[in-house]
């Protein structure tokens, strides 16, 4: 219990709060404007984290990524254009609401309700749930570990919307990325080609920032170029919802909240998925079916809360397991390793303070984040008419700063630019950034775990079957790699029918 | 090259060549079967063999395969395109700038000629922008984050 209240304590520090305050503020500011993702924010701002002292950078990124995904919300109501993925679902009854029926107010309104509700939602099940997963995991050794990483880079095959073989090739590029540097096993130099820069391993935030941030600003020139801008001018006026629309959809948010919640635990898924699930349940619960798709209130709470519960639930496998959810979380995973916090079962053992400062971090993130999206609707809407000649040369410039200043090096921007260029062209082939990183990140994991099994066994492969847990993680992993193909090919076969 | 299935057998031998590349290093390394640890060269190694392997199975897939999506228009060459290569240009006049005059300058004129390429047509707007930009990574990196920015060659 001091713990817990310590924790809290110190989210109430001033540097902790400020850091909270405008990571959720930015973080909504990029969910708004439509072609910046939550990705792209996170890697964006991650160099400024170094600037912050202990847990505050950490809670800026937290901030961020909860800010970004409700931040999707308002373009998605206001321009019919979702701000990110996972509010693409919000656009079927927010717009309507907000633009045929002319009250944008009122659609703001329920859909700030649904994200806070459904992000405090998922904060608290993740309290719930974390620990106890921490300490079955704690029982883990390096073949139950080997297949957790790689089950955890199996989910790349779900990353990739294009070509599953892509996505999978991606994810080896990444692990190869990782071989770079001083073999932990061994202490020799793999593939450096003799330089010193190499040693320690490619600079993973470079990296990060090039492949998210400069090559999706270069995607966004090439899309939008010499096309118009959709703006709005609306006249928002209430935004906070009436008890009579609160009652309605209540029943709404706490279903879509759970399936958020669930769907955000399972790697490989995300806030997309759980916001089209939410709304189709919603849909097929409701007394009202004839208003959806025509401004109906439960159309925007279900995939809001759908969305934003899936923030905290992706933190259940990221802290207990170490393995990230999706490619916001494989960055905030990387965020956390490289201010020295290693997530997984040990962390709950040995720094069971930082688990819960993430914890109140996330909760009271979610109460800022309606805060201002009750307070600050009209500036938000102002936002998302920022023209993309002034945004585009403005997130250059952040790459090119944010990459300096993560360690004063200049060969870090130049390893950045190289980066967002060789992401650019993977873009356009349709390889997935997150499956590069998510490969980065849990590499040393696999290959130490791996060789460190076979030397628990003398060299036997036996060992990742002889383990129920390990057997269960591969199996699982073979599902996860398996399952799109026999998706995709069922409903071939389906379409034929 | 104008769709993405001719793209594929590009980007399939691509990969190919880093699986290959990737083999011939590792053999610097040892490999040592059913002996515990298998060593350094032996992860990298594998990863090397699933990549080439991965890449015959992209090239033989986009060869046989009749799906819309191979035949999604890929050209290099559009407005847009041609747009992402000026940046890209301008990009590397920024890395040497900031080699030479370093970031602050760097950025300044950066920002100038890429607005430039946005289709920015307003020389007032472009210098005000740039202007007010540079002064606002000065003021929020250099003095308030107190993180340094790379000074100019003569001041190193």
């Amino acid at each position: 219990m001091e713990t817990v209240l310590a924790s809290l304590g110190t989210i109430f520090q001033l540097t902790n709060i400020i850091g909270l305050i405008f990571g959720t503020g930015v973080g909504i500011l990029i969910g708004a404007m439509p072609g910046l993702s939550v990705n792209m924010g996170i890697a964006l701002l991650f160099p400024l984290t170094f600037s912050f002292s202990g847990i505050s950078g950490i809670l800026m990124l937290i901030g961020i990524y909860i800010g970004a995904v409700y931040g999707g919300s308002i373009s998605a109501i206001l321009l019919n254009t979702p701000g990110t993925p996972a509010s693409a679902a919000t656009t079927l009854d927010g717009w309507p609401l907000a633009v045929k029926l002319k009250q944008p107010g009122r659609a703001l309104g329920i859909s700030t309700t649904a994200s806070v509700f459904g992000g405090i939602f998922s904060a608290i099940t993740l309290m719930l749930i974390s620990p106890i997963l921490a300490r079955f995991a704690l029982q883990f050794s390096k073949p139950e570990f080997f297949a957790l990483a790689i089950f955890g880079i199996s989910i790349i095959s779900s990353l990739s919307s294009g070509s599953m073989i892509k996505g999978i090739l991606g994810g080896l590029l990444g692990l190869l990325i990782a071989t770079i540097g001083i073999d932990a096993m061994s202490g020799q130099i793999r593939f450096t080609f003799n330089t010193i820069y190499l040693l320690g391993g490619v600079s993973f935030v470079p990296v990060l920032i090039g492949l998210f941030a400069f090559s999706q600003a270069l995607v966004t020139i090439e899309d939008t170029f010499g096309k118009p801008q959709d703006t709005i001018h609306l006249n928002i006026e209430r935004v906070l919802p009436t008890w009579k629309d609160f009652k309605k959809i209540f029943g709404t948010l706490i279903r879509s909240s759970i399936i958020g919640t669930f769907i955000g635990t399972v790697p490989g898924t995300g806030g997309d998925i759980s916001s089209f699930i939410a709304y189709d349940q919603a849909k097929k619960w409701s007394k009202y079916k004839e208003e959806f798709g025509n401004g109906a209130i439960e159309g925007i709470a279900a995939p809001e809360a759908g969305n934003n519960s899936v923030t905290g639930g992706a933190f259940i496998p990221m802290l207990t397991l170490g393995i990230p959810g999706d490619g916001a979380t494989a960055i905030l995973l990387g965020a956390l390793m490289v201010q020295g916090i290693t997530p997984g079962p040990l962390l709950f053992k040995e720094n069971i303070g930082t688990v819960y400062q993430i914890f109140f971090g996330l909760m009271i993130g979610n109460i800022l984040m309606g805060l201002f999206g009750f307070s600050l609707q009209k500036v938000f809407a102002k936002v998302v008419n920022i023209p993309n000649k002034i945004l585009v040369p403005l997130i250059f410039s952040l790459t090119f700063v944010g990459s300096y200043s993560y360690n004063n090096s200049m060969t870090d921007v130049f390893i950045m630019i190289g980066a967002g260029i060789a992401g650019y062209f993977l873009r356009k082939f349709e390889f997935s950034m997150s499956a590069i990183i998510i490969g980065i990140i849990l590499g040393k994991m696999a290959e130490t775990n791996f060789r460190g099994a076979l030397m628990m066994s003398d060299g036997s492969f036996s060992i990742f079957v002889l383990s129920p847990i390990s057997l269960a993680l591969l199996i699982a992993s073979l599902i996860s790699l398996v399952s799109p193909i026999i998706g995709s090919l069922l409903s071939k076969r389906k379409r034929k029918n | 090259m104008k769709t993405m299935k001719a793209w594929n057998f590009f980007v399939s031998a691509i990969f190919i060549l880093l699986g290959v590349a990737v083999i011939a290093l590792s053999r610097e390394f040892p490999i040592e079967m059913g002996k515990g640890d298998p060593g350094s060269g032996f992860w990298p190694t594998v990863l090397g063999i699933i990549i080439i392997v991965l890449g015959l199975l992209l090239a033989m897939i986009s060869c046989i395969s009749k799906s819309d999506k191979l035949l999604i228009d890929l050209r290099m060459s559009s407005s847009g395109a041609k747009r992402v290569y000026w940046m890209l240009g301008l990009t590397v006049l920024f890395g040497v700038m900031m080699y030479v005059g370093g970031l602050l300058a760097a950025l300044f004129v950066f920002v100038y000629l890429s607005m430039g390429v946005m289709d920015v047509k307003s020389k007032r707007e472009r210098l005000l922008f740039s202007l007010v930009l540079v002064a606002s990574v000065y003021l929020i990196f250099q003095v308030i984050l107190k993180s340094p920015l790379p000074p100019p060659i003569f001041m190193r």
